[in-house]
C-alpha cells in the first residue's frame, strides 16, 4: 500500500511534466487549429537556452547565485517564447490556407532541425549535459511515505503556471481574443480581431509555457539530451489527444494518467523499465479506439 | 488527312513518325541515364556533376520550343512500352559499369529498396491521405520476419520473403482495424505510437536479438548459385552486389507494375475518393472501411518485400535501422517526389538516397537536411517535384490515327 501510494506521488509529478507539454500542444490545436509537432523540442529548447544564458550570466561577475537562477529563467523563458514565434512565421504562416496535415509535416521537419540543429551547433551536443541547476534534496517521510521536496515543488510551480494562464486567458483583453478566436475564427476576424497578433501571442504563450515545462525536466532529471524532444512530443502529444485536443483540463488529465501508468509499470510490472512507453502507448490506443475524440474533446461527427 | 485511298504516302508517313519516336525515346533515354551515371560516379565538384548539370540546363532553355516538346511527349505516349523497355535495357547494364566500383552499386540498390518501400507509403499517403509513420516498422517486420525464419533452419530466402509479405500484410490489416475511425492527426499519432513500439519491443525482447540485432543471416541462393558470390555473364566477372541488383531490379519492376495498375484500377479509385471526401464517398455506396484496410494491407506488402531483401542483403540487421527517422525519411521521399504519382516517387527516391551519399562531409546533418527539404518543398512547391496528374478516362478505345 505504501508503495503504491509513493508510486502515485511519482507518477502525479511526471504526470504534472507531461500535462504542462500537453497544455501546449492544445492550447495551440484549440485556438489555432494547428498541431505543433515541434512544441517538446522547443521545450526541451528551453532547458538548453537556459544552460547556455546561466553559463553567459555566471561570467558576470558582481551578480550573487539567486539573481543569476532568477534572470536566467526568466530570460530563458522569454528567448523561446521569441523561438516559437519565429518557427509561427517560417513554418506556419504561410500553409494557413492548407489542410492541417501540412502544418503537422512542417512541423515534424522543424522538429528535426531543432533537434539536429543543437545536435551540431551546440558544443558536443550529441552527449547528454548536466543540468546546473537542481531542486535541494530534502524530503519527508512519514509512515513510509516519501515526499522529496522536488514532487511538491513542481507540482506547486504547474499549479501556479496554470493559475497564471487561466488569469491571462480570462480576464484580459487579449485573452478574450483568444477566446474568440478559439470559438470561431472568422467571426473574430469580422469583428475587427487581428489574426497575426493572435497567432504570434498564442505561440509565445505556449512557447514559455513549455520552457517552464524544459526547465523543470532538466532540473528534475539533472541531464538533458538532445534527443529528448522526440520521446517527449510523442508522449505530450498522445497525453494532449487522450484528453482531447483543444481542452486544456483535458491535456492535464490526459498527463497525468499517463504519468501513473508509467510509474505503476516501472514499478509492478517485472522487468518493465524499457517497456514503459510500450503500456503508457498501448493505454492510449485503446483510449483513441473506444472514445476517439478524447476523453474531454468535442465529439464530431461527420454528418451530411 | 488520312485518307484510306492515298495509301503509299500514308504508309510511309506513319512509318516515319514511328521512327523519330523511336528515335526520340532512344537519345532521350541515354540521355537521361547518361546524367544518372555521372551524378553517381561523381566525386565532389568535378566534370561530371557538370555533365549532370549540362542537360539539365538545356531542359529549361529547349522547353520553350513547342515543336521539340510536343514531339517528346507524342513520342512518350504512343510508344510506352518501347520506352519502359529500352530504360529497363539500359538499367540492366549498370552493374557492367560499376563492375569496379561496388559502393556505387550498393548506392543503387539501396535506392531501389528505398523506392519499393516509398511505392507502399505513396499507395497510403497519396492515394488515401493517411499520414503513415509507421513505415519503418513494416521495413523492420519484413526484415526480421524473413531474417528469424532463415536464421536456424534450412528455409530459403524465397520462403522468407513469402512469409515476410504475408505477415507485414498482417501487421497493415492490424494497424489499419485499429485506426479505422480516426482521422487526421489521430490516425498519424496511432501510427507515431506504433512505430516507437515496434522499434522498443524490437529493441528489448530476446528473441529478436537485442539491440545486437541479427547476424549471418543466409545468402539466398538459386539452384547451386549463391548470392554471396560473384556473378559470371559471358565470362565478364561480376561482384556479388550484381546479385542483389538484378533481384532489386526485378522486385522494383514488380512493384512498380503493380502500383501502376492498383492506381488504374477501380481499387485506386476508391483510395482516391477516400482521401478526395470521406462521406461522400460513403454517399456513393464505396466501402471505406473496405478501401481503408486494403491500403494498410497492401502498402504494408511493399515494406515487407523491402525489408526480407535488405536483411539478406546486409547480412546484419539491428533495431537502429528501423527507426522513426527512417519513417519521415520515406514521408520525405513521397512528399518531395509528388504525392500519388510513380514517376515522382522514382525521382524522389533516387535523389534522395544519392545526394546524401554525395554530400558525405555533411554526414552528421542528414536529418537537419532532409527537415529543411520537407519544409522547403512544402513552402515552394507544396505539389512536389512533379504534381498529382488528373486521371483521364478513355470512354471509347479511340486511336487517333484511326478513323
Amino acid at each position: 500500500m505504501v508503495l503504491v501510494i509513493n508510486q502515485v506521488i511519482t507518477g502525479l509529478m511526471l504526470g504534472i511534466m507531461y500535462a504542462l507539454i500537453a497544455s501546449g500542444f492544445s492550447l495551440l490545436f484549440g485556438v489555432l487549429n494547428v498541431v505543433q509537432f515541434a512544441h517538446a523540442d522547443v521545450c526541451f529548447l528551453g532547458a538548453f537556452v537556459s544552460m547556455a544564458v546561466m553559463t553567459f550570466l555566471s561570467k558576470i561577475e558582481f551578480f550573487p547565485t539567486w539573481l543569476v537562477i532568477f534572470l536566467t529563467i526568466i530570460f530563458a523563458v522569454i528567448i523561446t517564447g521569441i523561438i516559437g514565434t519565429i518557427i509561427e512565421k517560417i513554418c506556419v504562416k504561410p500553409f494557413r490556407k492548407s489542410p492541417g496535415l501540412i502544418i503537422l509535416l512542417s512541423t515534424v521537419a522543424v522538429g528535426f532541425i531543432i533537434r539536429e540543429g543543437i545536435k551540431i551547433f551546440y558544443p558536443s551536443g550529441a552527449s547528454p549535459k548536466f543540468f546546473p541547476l537542481s531542486f535541494p534534496q530534502w524530503a519527508f517521510s512519514m509512515g513510509g511515505i516519501t515526499v522529496r521536496f522536488s514532487n511538491i515543488m513542481i507540482i506547486v510551480i504547474a499549479g501556479m503556471i496554470y493559475f497564471l494562464l487561466s488569469l491571462f486567458i480570462n480576464k484580459t483583453k487579449i485573452g478574450l481574443q483568444i477566446r474568440a478566436t478559439s470559438q470561431n475564427v472568422e467571426a473574430a476576424q469580422v469583428l475587427g480581431i487581428d489574426l497575426d497578433k493572435i497567432f504570434m501571442i498564442t505561440f509565445f504563450l505556449a512557447s514559455t509555457i513549455g520552457a517552464v515545462a524544459g526547465i523543470l525536466n532538466g532540473m528534475y532529471y539533472n541531464i538533458v539530451k538532445f534527443d529528448m524532444g522526440l520521446m517527449g512530443g510523442i508522449i505530450g502529444f498522445s497525453a494532449a489527444v487522450m484528453g482531447g485536443l483543444g481542452n486544456i483540463y483535458g491535456a492535464i488529465i490526459g498527463g497525468l494518467i499517463l504519468g501513473i501508468v508509467e510509474s505503476f509499470t516501472m514499478a509492478f510490472v517485472p522487468g518493465g523499465s524499457p517497456y514503459k512507453e510500450i503500456f503508457a502507448f498501448i493505454v492510449v490506443v485503446l483510449f483513441l479506439l473506444f472514445k476517439p475524440s478524447g476523453i474531454l474533446g468535442k465529439k464530431v461527427i461527420e454528418k451530411v | 488527312m488520312n485518307n484510306p485511298n492515298i495509301k503509299s504516302n500514308d504508309y510511309s508517313q506513319t512509318l516515319y513518325k514511328k521512327i523519330s519516336y523511336f528515335l526520340t525515346i532512344i537519345v532521350t533515354e541515354v540521355i537521361i541515364f547518361y546524367m544518372f551515371i555521372n551524378f553517381l560516379s561523381s566525386e565532389g565538384i568535378d566534370y561530371r556533376l557538370f555533365l549532370f548539370i549540362l542537360p539539365i540546363i538545356a531542359f529549361f532553355v529547349i522547353r520553350g520550343n513547342q515543336k521539340i516538346t510536343n514531339l517528346v511527349k507524342e513520342s512518350y505516349s504512343q510508344c510506352n512500352s518501347f520506352s519502359i523497355i529500352f530504360m529497363i535495357l539500359l538499367l540492366v547494364f549498370i552493374p557492367f559499369l560499376f563492375k569496379d566500383n561496388t559502393y556505387l552499386l550498393h548506392i543503387c540498390i539501396m535506392s531501389g529498396l528505398y523506392l519499393i518501400i516509398a511505392l507502399g507509403l505513396n499507395i497510403q499517403l497519396g492515394s488515401t491521405g493517411m499520414v503513415n509513420f509507421a513505415f519503418a516498422a513494416f521495413f523492420g517486420v519484413g526484415a526480421y520476419v524473413s531474417a528469424l525464419l532463415t536464421i536456424n533452419s534450412h528455409f530459403s530466402f524465397w520462403l522468407g520473403i513469402l512469409a515476410a509479405i504475408i505477415i507485414s500484410a498482417l501487421f497493415g490489416l492490424l494497424i489499419g482495424s485499429l485506426t479505422l475511425k480516426s482521422t487526421g492527426f489521430y490516425y498519424a499519432l496511432v501510427t507515431m505510437a506504433f512505430q516507437i513500439i515496434f522499434h522498443l519491443l524490437v529493441n528489448n525482447l530476446r528473441f529478436t536479438g537485442g539491440s545486437g540485432g541479427i547476424s549471418n543471416i543466409p545468402f539466398p541462393t538459386i539452384g547451386k548459385h549463391s548470392f554471396g558470390s560473384s556473378l559470371n555473364i559471358f565470362g565478364i566477372n561480376l561482384p556479388f552486389q550484381a546479385n542483389y541488383y538484378y533481384l532489386v531490379l526485378a522486385v522494383v519492376l514488380f512493384s512498380l507494375y503493380l502500383a501502376k495498375r492498383l492506381y488504374n484500377s477501380r481499387t485506386g479509385l476508391v483510395w482516391n475518393a477516400i482521401r478526395e471526401d470521406e462521406v461522400a464517398a460513403k454517399c456513393q455506396g464505396i466501402n471505406v472501411n473496405k478501401g481503408k484496410l486494403e491500403a494498410s494491407a497492401i502498402g504494408a506488402i511493399f515494406g515487407g518485400m523491402a525489408g526480407s531483401i535488405y536483411a539478406h542483403y546486409i547480412s546484419f540487421i539491428s533495431p537502429e535501422s528501423f527507426t522513426f527517422h527512417l519513417s519521415v525519411v520515406l514521408i520525405c521521399i513521397v512528399i518531395l517526389g509528388g504525392l500519388d504519382n510513380i514517376l515522382g516517387v522514382i525521382i524522389g527516391a533516387v535523389l534522395l538516397t544519392v545526394i546524401p551519399e554525395k554530400i558525405r562531409f555533411f554526414a552528421e546533418a542528414r536529418m537537419l537536411f532532409y527537415g529543411i527539404i520537407i519544409i522547403a518543398v512544402l513552402i515552394f512547391k507544396p505539389q512536389g517535384l512533379i504534381p498529382e496528374r488528373i486521371r483521364k478516362y478513355n470512354f471509347l478505345n479511340f486511336k487517333k490515327d484511326n478513323i
